[in-house]
């Protein structure tokens, strides 16, 4: 499916390709050129991540998970995320079982100079947001320029 | 399959209904029976209960989860999994729900809607009697 009569995208096809890359990877035959820490569509959870001025903000959908099942660690400059969901209803006749049930553990890689320290979590309607704040000496600066 | 859903819904003259799901994601739910009822549950990540919309039209559950903008939210992320799309998903269902006594509740993102089975509708034992 990565065959291609042109080096890049030539703007009259943008769509096209666009709209063949989106179907490539809802049917997950990207390959062979897929990146090798990509993760297969559905993963759980799915995650957002967002480069503020100030933070690095990451949404965790986990719906139904108590925040006390979740664990979350910061080491060099990777995040993990890891805990457990539990969907089982003891037995009962299932007509369909879409939900993730089960253990669960991703790692993030996050951009340098975050301060650890600096991390905060809050879980609400179902979406974990870790917002961890950039050192000091690492954000942006604005030099003024003067005249004269 | 998005075209046919549409169709079908303007057809029961709820324009509004359909301009909303146009856009919308399917989340993924479990459904479950016993012989009292039919329990669903679905993943709703960032509905609150203002957002939601449950709604039995004669034949048809409809579900409908408005994602709540955040205040903090910025210009839009780097890296995307989960678009902040609302959800929409609807199912037929039987005569044999009792549409009087439907339960829905919402917790941490999971929508639990409880659609007990009418008395005429549960299984019966029946006694043989020996002569």
């Amino acid at each position: 499916m990565q065959v291609r009569w042109y080096d890049g995208y030539v703007p009259t096809f943008n769509d096209f390709f666009r709209l063949r890359d989106e179907l490539d990877q809802l049917f997950d035959i990207g390959l062979p050129l897929s990146n090798i820490r990509s993760v297969p569509r559905g993963t759980f959870p799915a995650i957002n991540i967002e480069e503020q001025k100030e933070a690095v903000c990451i949404d965790a959908y986990l719906p139904g998970v108590e925040p006390k099942d979740v664990e979350l660690t910061i080491e060099e400059n990777t995040l993990a995320i890891k805990g457990r969901r539990e969907t089982g209803n003891g037995g009962r006749n299932y007509h369909r079982r879409e939900r993730f049930s089960g253990n669960f553990s991703r790692i993030v890689s996050l951009p340098e100079g975050l301060d650890p320290d600096k991390a905060e979590a809050r879980y609400h309607d179902g979406i974990l947001s870790i917002t961890i704040a950039r050192a000091e000496e690492k954000k942006p600066k604005q030099i003024t320029v003067s005249i004269g | 399959m998005t075209e046919k859903n549409t169709q079908s819904v303007a057809r029961k003259d709820d324009a509004d209904l359909a301009s909303r799901i146009k856009d919308t994601l399917v989340p993924h739910v479990d459904i479950c029976e016993d012989k009292d009822s039919v329990t669903l549950y679905a993943d709703l990540p960032g509905v609150a209960k203002e957002g939601l919309d449950v709604h039995i039209d004669r034949d048809t559950l409809q579900i409908y989860g408005r994602r709540v903008p955040q205040a903090d939210a910025g210009t839009g992320g780097n890296y995307t999994e989960m678009p902040a799309r609302d959800y929409y998903r609807a199912f037929t269902i039987g005569e044999e729900v009792d549409r009087e006594h439907i339960a829905a509740h919402l917790t941490n993102g999971v929508l639990k809607v409880v659609l007990p089975k009418s008395e005429r509708a549960k299984p019966k034992k029946i006694d043989i009697k020996c002569a």
